[in-house]
């Protein structure tokens, strides 16, 4: 657990003030021939371009695939995440979205993220550390539909509950596909039941359908006990 | 007996505070005259003077407010030419196209799914977008 939580707790500057971003993060990001391109543009923060429409936030799209055969850590995680692009306003947003494949049309056990810029689609980034996340099952073929409708909301900034979210993440699996929602403080209720409302309606979802709020420290704890690391991190 | 003197004595207690309140609408009438008016023009000065100093700032930092949009309109902003230009940095990936996609599916009204037409829906989900 401790070597988890040394390779991830990072230098983020600590505040949650995402209109700052972190240049000590871009510094110390990994100089990785395949990233030395993507590690120039991340430099300079994105504006919106001339008579263009801003976002409330910047954001940053990530995709994600399991390694087939590799045994999963959270360090290979990070690893196997990859920054598509940053983006600040809605035009860019468009120019982005246009030139990724849906999430209906992908393929084995993958993810795209949708997160504020500053803010790493990980548990343990500051941000998220003490959040937690709606989730929504869907069966197969309706993926493509939700994550739009659910990124839509988010960058429209229609949940109204200030800084709260973090991003979003849509996970295509063998049998289903799931969506879900990131926000900072799990604890503050008010928020996450108005973010529960606010998915209800955007999602136009059926009303049978069963959302699960899950804190990240659960998930953290499901992580460890799934790997066998509960042994190690001192017998919890 | 004791309980009702008991009552008088808090009661007795009390005008302190309605005291004070007195006090306070005494002095409420001499705003509204002459002085009330000056006031009023200075403030309108100062604020104008803050609105300017705003919009000053707001040229160097546009997200002020909360900057909200609907779906219908961030979808109308996915046909314009602006948005189908690729990305000035795009990393090579097989999830990268080189080509925009088409946005018409994003057209459809989202009413995908509607109470009680389940059946609609499945035929719906069976279909290409």
């Amino acid at each position: 657990m401790n070597n988890k939580f040394d390779a991830l707790k990072d230098d983020d500057s600590g505040d949650h003030d995402q209109d700052q971003g972190s240049p000590k993060d871009s510094e110390k990001e990994k100089t990785d021939e395949e990233d030395k391109e993507q590690n120039s543009s991340k430099k300079k923060m994105v504006v919106p371009g001339a008579g263009e429409h801003p976002l409330q936030y910047n954001y940053t799209f990530w995709y994600s695939r399991r390694t087939p055969g590799r045994p999963a850590s959270t360090q290979s995680y990070e690893q196997n995440i990859k920054q598509i692009g940053s983006f600040a306003s809605v035009e860019q947003f468009w120019r982005f979205y246009s030139h990724m494949i849906r999430p209906g049309d992908l393929t084995g056990h993958s993810d795209f993220h949708l997160f504020k810029e500053g803010i790493k689609p990980m548990w343990e980034d500051d941000a998220n550390k003490m959040g937690g996340k709606w989730i929504i099952r869907l069966r197969k073929g309706l993926a493509s539909r939700c994550w739009e409708n659910l990124i839509l909301a988010m960058l429209g900034e229609q949940f109204m509950v200030g800084e709260e979210i973090c991003g979003a993440v849509v996970s295509v699996r063998f049998q289903e596909d799931i969506i879900s929602i990131w926000n900072k403080t799990a604890s503050d209720q008010a928020t996450t039941a108005r973010i529960r409302d606010t998915l209800r309606r955007v999602l136009n979802l059926p009303p049978n359908t069963i959302m699960e709020y899950k804190t990240h420290t659960d998930s953290i704890k499901a992580w460890e006990d799934f790997h066998g690391l509960v042994n190690a991190s001192g017998g919890r | 007996m004791e309980v009702s003197r008991r009552r008088i004595l808090q009661k007795h207690l009390e005008p302190a505070r309605p005291l004070r309140r007195c006090l306070h609408v005494n002095i409420e009438p001499q705003f509204n005259t002459a002085t009330y008016a000056l006031m009023k023009e200075v403030e309108q000065e100062r604020s104008v003077g803050i609105e300017q100093f705003y919009k000053v700032v707001n040229l160097h930092k546009p997200k002020k407010g909360r900057i909200s949009y609907t779906r219908d309109f961030l979808i109308e902003l996915a046909n314009c030419p602006e948005a189908m230009k690729k990305p000035e940095f795009l990393p090579e990936h097989p999830i990268v196209l080189t080509k925009a996609r088409d946005p018409g599916h994003l057209r459809l009204n989202e009413k995908w799914w509607n109470p009680g037409k389940e059946e609609m829906v499945e035929e719906r989900l069976h279909s290409p977008y």
